[in-house]
């Protein structure tokens, strides 16, 4: 006779800490009506290589991320995460941002940290300034980063950790923002910062697919919730 | 019956071939296959004819939800994902405008 065995507790506990916390996950639009995703049959790559392309009506990969405060305590036989929550907004465009099905994939080119400043602006003022956007020639997209200024010490630190970055790119605080954020006076010039370290991965976690394809228009936002669970099952 | 030769042999004397046959009776107890696409896992003996015992210690399970909505419909969540505690896990405003209230259905 055979029995599933019964999983403690702290396994559970340690399995969300190793796959989820201080993880970084991507979520994608794949717009391929009437295409089925099978595990280990289907090809991933081809089947992201219908992702909605990025900048139609708006869209880019958003990133969610785990902390330890996410991991709920131990119950009906299993310890479930924060649900998270995306938003994919139409940009009041002409074009319609349709998908049909929705995938999670392990982060790739998240960055975690900053090196030092490359290129500072002059006039700066002591503070924090934060969720400041950020311009890349090197082919990221979306990261946005808190600065501290310190005299002329300039830290940097990422705020939204973008994705599809490299180790040694270079990322552009442009003046306009640092004016708006009230870092510098206008001539006061941009701060570069190169990337010293990114998450690697990339490979599918899971795919959801709509009854049927979603076609954002108008300004129209699809909000998406993700629950994950582990459970340790026995009798 | 066709007996056996070998090919271009210069030291094996056919003559020196024998046969042997022997009644084996064997008793089938269990079978290694090597594990489950070679992960090393092999599958407990059915019970019964038919009957194949599936269950999984340990499970992960994903669950995806969503709905469209219209312009302001939404608070944001954080940078991480996370939704603040103060909106009870929803994301919908007081007076949302809802275009498809579950994609998945």
């Amino acid at each position: 006779m055979t029995l599933a065995s019964k999983i403690s507790s702290a396994e559970i506990n340690k399995q969300l800490t190793d796959q989820y916390v201080d993880k970084y996950f991507e979520v994608a639009l794949v717009n391929s009506p009437g295409a089925e995703y099978t595990p280990a049959v289907t090809n991933d790559t081809t089947f992201m290589a219908s992702e909605v392309a990025l900048g139609t009506a708006g869209y880019a990969r958003k990133v969610i991320t785990y902390v330890s405060g996410d991991k709920a305590a131990y119950a009906d036989k299993g310890m479930a995460l924060a649900r998270k929550a995306v938003i994919f907004e139409h940009n009041l465009s002409a074009t319609t941002l349709a998908f049909s099905h929705i995938v999670i994939l392990r982060g790739n080119g998240n960055i975690l940290s900053f090196s030092t400043p490359t290129t500072t602006p002059t006039g700066a003022v002591n503070g924090t300034y934060n969720n400041l956007p950020t311009s890349t020639l090197d082919g990221g997209v979306g990261a946005r980063v808190n600065l501290t200024i310190s005299g002329s010490t300039f830290t940097v630190t990422p705020a939204y950790a973008g994705y599809a970055y490299s180790t040694a790119d270079l990322l552009t605080i442009q003046e306009a923002d640092l004016v708006a954020a009230g870092a510098i006076s206008t001539g006061g010039g941009v701060l570069v910062v190169p990337v010293n370290q990114v998450t690697t991965g990339g490979s599918i976690y899971s795919v959801s697919k709509p009854n049927s394809t979603v076609n954002l228009t108008d300004g129209n936002q699809a909000v998406i919730y993700i629950d994950i669970k582990h459970y340790g099952f026995y009798n | 019956m066709i007996e056996p030769e070998v090919i271009n042999s210069t030291f094996l004397n056919l003559g020196d071939v024998a046969f042997v046959q022997e009644s084996l009776d064997m008793l089938l107890l269990s079978v290694s296959l090597g594990g489950i696409n070679g992960t090393g896992i092999v599958e407990p003996w059915p019970k019964e004819e038919g009957q194949n015992i599936k269950q999984n210690d340990t499970t992960v399970t994903c669950y995806v939800s969503g709905m469209v909505v219209g312009i302001g419909s939404l608070y944001q969540p954080t940078a991480s994902g996370t939704i603040p505690i103060q909106y009870n896990n929803i994301l919908l405003t007081n007076s949302p405008t809802i275009v498809d209230p579950d994609i998945f259905s």
